[in-house]
């Protein structure tokens, strides 16, 4: 197995001199290719501040991140622009497709962006349409679908292009539970029968139960990690609920 | 603290609105150039004669200013809105932290008037400095020179300014405490979540709205091109209707239109960010082609104002020769105790110090016997009279035999008289192989048309005498001439003169037409002026207020890894097709428009349109293509804050 991404001693430091707030501190973990990965974590654990460096949206106070055996930190601005619509593909909470295109547009989006061969291109979106079953809806506009319809759109979008590297920024957080679970299947989808690196962040134990493993991140800091491996789902969740609690469980410090 | 939070708003509208500002300080700054006319005049040597024709434009610019206020008035509220409208979010966490209304209208009240009383300074300083060049520019018109530069300031225009500026602003104050005590809280909160409705119409649809809009268009510009703009006549009406409607239903359909086609082109719709940008301009059309056909409405009239502005300029310079041969004609009337001039002149002698040469010519009516077809007056003046007014440019005397006659037929069309006439009974005979003189034949063109006969003294006698005229030209200073013939009328009125008369003289036709040349560059002027401002500012205008709302997208694009370049470009695209298809439609209208008006001023004299297009072109390139350029820098810059929060 290849590795797809490397994050090595990696730290934020956001403010100035006066008022300094450490977002990460010291992290360092793999991806392997075709992995499902779940990173997790209470608000402000620092964990949305670690995809936004992967994602090369922020930049890192220290430390190295490699994707696809590239070092993205040492990118020049002009570089990461074309790194990121090459290599990485995005699906955010809020969905983020453009309201005044269509579905099969905006899936068109990514490829016309990387200036793909016109040819190619619907036969493409159709194929990603059938296995993400969004077919029947492409011609419609975003205020016209639901949220579950909208997200698997966006999945679309993000695996069109063949992304080393699929970013997921709390995917299910805007749906309700019977879209969230759709949707996270249609990420198995993508996993198992597209081959896609997945790396999502979530703070939804039900969500992270989809995962392969699990990144807890607490106070910018690993603070534990859990492999399925062969257990069930429903084991696999009981698990989480147990870290989880053990996580927000700082009440021997407290008291 | 509320003085303080004003003035931090304005700061900030500052940066995000140049745009605003720089159209409130032309607007304040263009209202008082154009206001300051009388001031300017005050310090210019200009004629007596020449002040009424002043008095008279400012008068004009008067009206013409209550017009020009209401228009910027208009623009003026309209960029309020777009304001508001950015800043509904801000308004939304003054009522959430439970600011009452009251203050927050205190707070609007005070940043308009903050921002009222800048723009209200800066276009005073502006046209207080540029108004000095119109002073240059006025003389030019009455060929005077500033001799000395002296500073000119008016107060009258500063006041009107202040008072015109000061009730627009008063109107936007109005206008914003309403729109702040009618909002709801909920709305406020949600107005950015909240998509404009996209109404799409059927490829059959937009295709049938677009092909009713070019033949509307077509026979609107049929209807203006057969009316001529000679005539209001139901045409003409017909033509504004049809030209209108055709141009708000191009706008309404033109996007659909154009998406469908390039659609069909997939190379092209995939390609870089055109699905994005046709997108992004056909989600917004059922607001903006109302403003676009406006737009497109006023460059028409932009371009209309310049170019006959500047086409009547040239028309008018060379013509002051056609209507006015001699520096001075006056002609009198038959009365009681006087015949004709000689009479007058003998009781009122002439200083012959100013006449270079004169000549007195009697026109007589006679009752020719000849086929005409046509019921033009005719006159008979006789051979001595004649050859009197010859001498004047040096030409040699001609003598007529007995039974000749030599015909004048200055108005071109009529029939000459050469195949000869009967004449008290006898037949005459043409003198065809003498050429009439040429200002004496312009002279009677003057006079009315009218055809005229030159016979022998001896024919003439007995006649009845219709009017005398006495023709001078000047010797000397052409002012001071000017100024002993005022006087010479004047003696004369003292002595009286029954029988009437009219005075004419080069010097006061050519300024008259001057003041008219004057009156048409300036209104011209200011209106394209303000029409272009007004145009380009509301386009720029909306496309600022559309990369605001369309900041996430951008966004989004970056996050996807589309590149500086590529967003840089969709921007430009797509402000330059808001900035560009209205002026193109403009252009296809005034191309039609002009070649009317071109035809009208011909009447007047020979016009070259070219230059006066090219100028307008100049203009339109500076003004039209400023605000474009500013509205990219400023679109690409709002774009850009976004991903830097």
């Amino acid at each position: 197995m290849a590795q797809i991404l490397k994050v090595d001693r990696v730290e934020k430091y956001y403010g100035n001199k006066g008022n300094l707030t450490r977002a990460i501190s010291d992290i360092s973990f793999q991806v392997e290719q075709g992995e499902f990965l779940g990173i997790m974590g209470a608000s402000g654990s620092g964990k949305t501040t670690l995809l936004n460096c992967i994602a090369t949206i922020d930049t890192v106070t220290a430390g190295n991140i490699s994707i696809d055996g590239k070092n993205v930190t040492a990118l020049k601005a002009g570089e990461l622009s074309a790194f990121r619509r090459e290599k990485l593909g995005f699906i955010f909470q809020d969905f983020n497709l453009l309201d005044t295109l269509t579905a099969r547009e905006n899936i068109a989006l990514a490829l016309t962006i990387l200036k793909t061969p016109v040819k190619t291109i619907e036969a493409s979106i159709k194929d990603v349409a059938e296995k993400l079953g969004i077919t029947s809806i492409l011609n419609k506009y975003p205020y016209q679908l639901s949220g579950g319809e909208k997200q698997r759109v966006a999945c679309a979008r993000a695996i069109i292009t063949r992304p080393a590297l699929i970013l997921a920024d709390e995917p299910t957080g805007a749906l309700d539970s019977k879209s969230a679970r759709l949707l996270l299947e249609s990420f198995g989808t993508l996993n198992r029968d597209l081959g896609a690196t997945i790396l999502m962040v979530t703070h939804d134990a039900f969500t992270a139960s989809y995962c392969h493993r699990i990144l807890f991140i607490k106070d910018g800091k690993i603070f534990n990690e859990l492999i399925r491996g062969a257990s069930t789902r429903q084991e696999f969740f009981q698990r989480i609920i147990e870290v989880v609690s053990l996580l927000g469980g700082d009440s021997s410090h407290v008291f | 603290m509320f003085f303080k939070l004003a003035f931090q708003n304005v700061r900030r509208s500052l940066r995000d609105y140049t745009i605003y500002f720089l159209t409130l300080t032309f607007g304040v700054c263009i209202f008082y150039i154009f206001n300051s006319l009388d001031a300017q005049s005050k310090l210019l040597n200009i004629p007596t004669s020449q002040q009424r024709l002043i008095e008279v434009l400012v008068m004009v610019m008067d009206v013409l200013s209550v017009f020009v206020a209401v228009v910027l008035a208009f623009l003026i509220l309209y960029a309020n809105r777009f304001l508001m409208r950015r800043r509904k979010k801000e308004l939304a966490i003054y009522l959430l932290l439970g600011m009452p209304k009251g203050k927050i209208s205190g707070i609007l009240l005070l940043e308009t008037l903050v921002i009222g009383l800048f723009s209200l300074v800066v276009g005073l300083c502006l046209g207080v400095f540029l108004s000095q060049g119109l002073t240059v520019w006025v003389a030019q018109f009455f060929e005077t020179k500033v001799e000395q530069f002296q500073f000119v300031f008016s107060a009258a225009s500063l006041l009107k300014s202040i008072l015109y500026f000061g009730i627009i602003f008063l109107l936007v104050m109005c206008f914003n405490t309403l729109s702040v005590s009618r909002c709801k809280l909920i709305d406020l909160m949600q107005a950015q979540h909240r998509n404009e409705v996209l109404k799409l119409r059927s490829l059959k649809l937009s295709v049938a709205l677009f092909l009713l809009s070019l033949v509307s268009l077509g026979l609107a510009y049929r209807c203006i091109l057969h009316n001529g703009m000679m005539a209001l006549d139901r045409e003409f009406w017909a033509a504004i209707l049809l030209g209108s409607v055709g141009t708000v239903l191009f706008f309404l359909s033109l996007s659909g239109f154009l998406l469908r086609v390039v659609q069909s082109n997939k190379g092209l719709y995939y390609r870089n960010l055109n699905m994005f940008v046709l997108r992004q301009i056909n989600s917004k059309i059922n607001t903006a082609y109302l403003s676009m056909s406006v737009v497109c409405i006023m460059l028409l009239l932009t371009i209309g104002t310049f170019s006959t502005g500047f086409g009547f300029n040239q028309a008018i310079g060379d013509q002051v020769d056609n209507y006015a041969p001699y520096d001075l004609m006056w002609i009198v009337y038959p009365g009681e105790k006087e015949e004709d001039v000689d009479d007058y002149l003998q009781a009122v002698p002439i200083d012959t110090r100013y006449v270079s040469t004169m000549a007195t010519c009697r026109f007589y009516s006679g009752s020719l016997q000849a086929d005409l077809g046509d019921t033009r007056e005719l006159y008979v003046v006789s051979q001595s009279d004649y050859n009197q007014v010859a001498a004047m440019e040096g030409e040699a005397p001609i003598s007529l035999g007995a039974g000749e006659y030599l015909p004048i037929t200055p108005v071109q069309g009529d029939t000459p008289l050469d195949q000869g006439i009967r004449w008290r009974g006898e037949p005459f005979q043409a003198r065809i192989d003498l050429t009439p003189n040429a200002s004496f034949s312009t002279l009677i063109a003057q006079m009315g048309g009218g055809r005229v006969v030159v016979l022998p003294d001896e024919e003439v006698q007995g006649l009845d005498l219709l009017n005398s005229g006495l023709y001078i030209y000047y010797q000397g200073d052409q002012r001071q001439a000017e100024a002993y013939f005022d006087g010479w009328l004047q003696q004369l009125r003292d002595y009286g003169i029954e029988g009437g008369y009219s005075m004419m003289t080069r010097m006061a036709l050519y300024e008259g037409l001057m003041g008219q040349k004057l009156m048409v560059v300036f209104i011209g002027t200011y209106l394209g002026v303000v029409f272009l401002i007004a145009s380009a500012a509301v386009l720029a205008l909306q496309q600022l207020s559309e990369a605001s709302d369309n900041q996430s997208r951008y966004a989004l694009l970056r996050k996807l890894g589309v590149d500086e370049k590529m967003i840089g470009r969709a921007i430009d695209t797509q402000v330059g097709i808001y900035f560009l298809v209205p002026l193109g439609l403009a252009i296809v209208h005034s191309a039609v428009g002009l070649t009317v008006v071109n035809n009208l001023l011909t009447s007047f004299g020979e016009s070259n349109f070219l230059a006066s297009i090219l100028g307008t072109a100049a203009i339109l390139l500076v003004v039209y293509g400023g605000y474009f350029l500013a509205t990219c820098l400023g679109c690409r810059n709002i774009s850009r804050t976004w991903s830097s929060q």
